[in-house]
């Protein structure tokens, strides 16, 4: 892993205008409120919050689908609020999404070769038979055969949906793969068959991931460091493997304990422990 | 790669075998319905006739045979001829070649020019969204048709020009569907990835969001044929409009005025011809609006189920051991297979089940094993087409699955109720939440207005609402996820009911709120000795809150026991799969267990073990024929295997 890193957030802060009346008469809604963390080429890093703590947000003025009200964002040194509203297409390529809803995510009207298809052609200019030998590599990649790239994407189930939406973010070669919720629409069955193909994938192309979620048994599979949200800050950042062992902030540890163990024994003990630390959390001005 | 390459095969077991274009499957709900293939084929017609028209004409339309002037219909003019001798059959034929000419030719217009501009300001929004609907206001403020005389006072009469105005019109109303369209298409994520693989924005607007908004404009435009039509021979009517020269409908009904006293019939065949034109574009619209909502799936409405015959069992139905409240016993649910005279679908097979006085059930299992359908099942809900075709489902002396209707709706809210993931959609959005708590309690009650407000604010307290006092004057879109959450177990409360069915209930709520949630209704399960049936696909849930489990996979129940046996000691493969595909919070491993493939749909069940295709444990004999329920697990290895969950 290379000193400099990939992606530099400072001080990053994002608001939402004339928000409604539920957030103050038209005052802007500050979603994200002065965050900053690196990522290094070939890392994985996790953002977990509830909704509403900004961590989509975040993903999203990376990707230069939100405007940036505050605060710097560079990747690989080049500043991305500096392009404004024509983002060019080298930093394009360097930086994909996978999204939540893979229903949502694919255009439902296109095949699945049109919709990886014009990824490549977009990115590099290849003819119609070159592109449909790229879209196979890459369905290839992530574990569909090469036929799918002529159906529909109502015609797949969801882990393969989603594994066709990662194929599409592989297409441009990025090397920042933004993950916002990629498993949570799937089943558990499926849900490990993706998660232990981006783990794959990240060991092959030596892909950085930067892995947006609530679910903080997910995310400790796939982060090497984890930054906690909360109203819009990050309230505790840490290695993975130290933060989940020794959670330092109250909001971290009552995040921890409300997430249900499947396993029954000492549930008694844990509800007291949750509830204990939810009245610590509530008491607390900070939170 | 090795490792996503040996999932490919597993992962292609779930590929729906059928393969219908969306297309076609309108076309097809098109011609399924009588009236718009009439219509549709009385579009072809006059479309032809458009077309042929000098070859079906028997004379030349502006040919006057000062001699025949005034004819009724004859061989010789079979619709008669008009005031100076024409032949109407060959003007009503040419009249029809405009009609269709400058219909398609405004309409055409009107969608090259208003949809793109649609799209466009509703996709970009802001400023250009604004002032295009400040234009659109100005214009819609002016009715259309003086707004076309003015247009033809500048541009003279004729043909194109009075398209053209038809045109402008059209394209202003076109442009506000197709801005309404991108708005919504705008939020889909697809269009977020479009732009983040860096396509251009009209790559956007015509490849990604276009498709997507075509069925409505259609519709619309299939209307606006009707419409232009109606237009240009009013126009023509009043002598504006086309020039003289050309025939068409509308003057020729101006002609025929003149002679209205004498020769009545005259304004008869271009009436008809109106008439027709409108209608037909007006049906095939409809009927082109109704196929695109067929696609949509079924609502979701009460329904008989069960064949009538056994609703003798209801009142026959028996004796429950002692501490059941509700047992389900053999229910099966079909839905009629997809094309005419296919086999129905079992969703649900031999489903058997009872609910105890006083616990948790925990009904787990992945999407499309049957859970909610079971649950849904209970009350009767089951949607349409579907129906329970064999079992019963007894509660309090009562078989529910051969009740009716009315009977049914006795039951549910009061002595069984439910609660669902989504539940801001359960409340109306335009009352508030305090109103539709008290309803319940007036009318299943009878409680006065200040008793049933009492006891709402007391309801939403015991649920934990802060400030109940207060928010009951609030409206539901005011309620965060969790406290609409919470106001929807005190409304489902409301009743003391005995029997609580929660479907996915904490699934869209955050973790910290799930937690509470959960918490919350145990303690008013205990509270109130009430059964809980928790429905939900999470192993940690049911740890948490449940008793005891029913695990379901397609469509049938494979395993059933105490929590603390069936999460530590499962007996089936596919629990024992979940249970250690579900990745903890606690423990990183390097890779995650997976199963291969997903559930199967329906129609790609298994003769024998449903599970087999994706169980690590499978042999030959398991796929020879249905697996029984034995001993609490319906696993034909259930005795050899030994399956530990490891912590």
């Amino acid at each position: 892993m290379s000193r400099q890193p990939l992606l530099e957030v400072r001080d990053l802060v994002v608001s939402y205008g004339k928000g409604s009346a539920l957030f103050g008469g038209g005052e802007p809604f500050v979603a994200v409120k002065g965050v900053s963390f690196d990522i290094a080429v070939g890392e994985g890093f996790a953002l977990v919050g509830e909704s509403g703590s900004g961590k989509s947000t975040i993903g999203r003025a990376i990707l230069g689908l939100v405007s940036v009200a505050g605060g710097a964002i560079s990747f690989d040194g080049q500043d991305i609020a500096a392009f404004g509203r024509h983002i060019p297409l080298s930093f394009r390529r360097n930086v994909q999404v996978v999204f939540q809803d893979p229903r949502s995510s694919l255009n439902p009207r296109r095949t699945i070769r049109d919709t990886i298809g014009q990824v490549v052609e977009r990115h590099f200019g290849t003819s119609a038979k070159e592109t449909e030998a790229r879209v196979g590599d890459l369905l290839a990649k992530v574990g569909l055969a090469s036929y799918f790239m002529h159906r529909y994407p109502g015609e797949l189930s969801g882990g393969q949906r989603q594994r066709v939406a990662i194929a599409r973010a592989l297409a441009t070669e990025p090397r920042l793969l933004i993950c916002d919720e990629p498993v949570s629409a799937l089943d558990v069955s499926t849900q490990s068959q993706i998660l232990n193909l981006l783990a794959d994938l990240r060991r092959d192309l030596g892909l950085a991931y930067l892995f947006i979620s609530h679910d903080l048994a997910v995310v400790r599979q796939v982060a090497d460091v984890v930054a906690v949200m909360h109203h819009g800050s990050i309230v505790e950042m840490g290695a993975s493997e130290e933060l989940y062992r020794n959670p330092s902030h109250a909001y971290t540890r009552m995040l921890l304990s409300s997430v249900p163990k499947p396993d029954p024994e000492g549930r008694e003990e844990r509800r007291a422990m949750r509830v204990a630390l939810r009245k610590a959390v509530n008491a607390s001005p900070a939170a | 790669m090795s490792e996503a390459g040996t999932e490919t095969v597993a992962a292609e077991a779930g590929a729906a075998p059928e393969k219908v274009t969306p297309g076609r499957l309108v076309l097809r709900h098109m011609l399924g319905h009588r009236a718009t293939t009439a219509a549709l084929a009385g579009i072809v017609l006059m479309i032809l006739v458009a077309i042929f028209a000098p070859l079906l004409a028997p004379y030349d339309p502006n040919y006057a045979n000062v001699l025949h002037r005034h004819q009724g219909p004859s061989w010789v003019h079979l619709l008669g001829a008009d005031g100076i001798g024409r032949d109407t059959l060959s003007r009503i034929i040419y009249g029809t070649r405009t009609a269709v000419w400058t219909s398609f030719e405004s309409v055409a217009l009107a969608l090259v020019v208003g949809v793109p501009i649609g799209l466009l300001v509703g996709f970009l929004g802001g400023w250009w969204d604004r002032l295009a609907m400040r234009v659109t206001d100005i214009f819609q403020s002016i009715p259309s048709l003086i707004f076309a005389f003015a247009l033809i006072a500048v541009l003279g009469r004729g043909t194109n020009q009075t398209a053209l105005a038809v045109a402008i019109v059209f394209a202003v109303i076109l442009m506000r569907i197709a801005r309404a369209l991108a708005l919504r298409e705008r939020e889909f994520l697809y269009v977020d990835a479009a732009r983040v693989a860096g396509m251009p924005t009209w790559h956007i607007l015509f490849r990604e969001i276009l498709p997507n908004t075509v069925g409505p404009i259609i519709v619309e435009a299939a209307i606006m044929l009707g419409s232009a039509i109606m237009i240009i021979t009013m126009l023509s009517f009043l002598g504006l409009g086309l020039d003289a020269t050309v025939v068409d409908w509308g003057s020729m009904l101006d002609e025929a005025r003149n002679y209205q006293a004498t020769h009545p019939y005259l304004a008869l065949p271009p009436g008809l011809a109106i008439i027709f034109a409108v209608l037909m574009f007006n049906f095939a619209g409809d009927g082109l609006r109704d196929a695109l909502a067929g696609k949509q799936s079924a609502r979701r409405a009460p329904r008989r189920r069960k064949k009538p015959g056994s609703a003798a069992g209801a009142v026959a139905a028996a004796e429950l051991p002692a501490p059941d409240v509700i047992a389900v016993r053999g229910l099966k649910v079909e839905f009629p297979g997809g094309e005419a005279g296919a086999k129905p679908l079992e969703i649900l097979s031999d489903v058997s089940f009872s609910l105890r006085r006083g616990e948790t059930l925990g009904l787990v299992g992945e999407s499309g094993s049957g859970k909610s359908m079971s649950a849904l099942s209970l009350l009767g809900l089951v949607p349409t087409p579907g129906e329970v075709t064999s079992g019963e489902i007894l509660f309090g002396g009562r078989d529910l699955a051969a009740l009716p209707e009315a009977e049914l709706a006795a039951i549910r809210g009061r002595e069984i109720a439910m609660i669902f993931q989504d539940s801001i959609a359960g409340f109306s959005p335009v009352h508030t939440i305090g109103e539709q708590l008290a309803e319940p309690l007036r009318i299943h009650k009878g409680l006065g207005e200040a008793e049933a407000k009492a006891r709402v604010v007391e309801l939403l307290d015991l649920v934990g609402v802060p400030n109940a006092r207060e928010r009951i004057d609030d409206y539901p879109h005011q309620f965060s996820g969790g406290m609409a959450q919470r106001a929807s177990i005190a409304m489902a409360l409301s009743c003391g009911p005995r029997v609580l069915l929660a479907d996915e209930p904490t699934t869209a709520l955050d973790v910290t709120i799930q937690a509470q949630v959960l918490d919350l209704l145990g303690d008013l399960q205990r509270r109130f000795d009430m059964s809980v049936l928790l429905i939900t696909h999470d192993l940690g849930v049911v740890a948490e809150t449940c008793d005891r489990v029913v695990v379901m996979y397609a469509g049938q129940i494979v395993e059933e026991g105490a929590v603390a046996d069936v999460l530590s000691r499962p007996r089936h493969p596919y629990t024992y799969a979940l249970l250690t595909a579900t990745p903890r919070e606690d423990v990183r491993m390097d890779r995650l267990p997976t199963v291969p493939g997903s559930v199967p749909p329906p129609w790609a069940w298994p003769r024998g073990c449903r599970f087999m295709p994706r169980c690590a444990f499978a042999r030959a004999e398991c796929g020879q024929g249905p697996v029984p329920f034995v001993g609490g697990t319906r696993c034909l290895r259930a005795g050899e295997l030994q399956l530990e969950v490891v912590r």
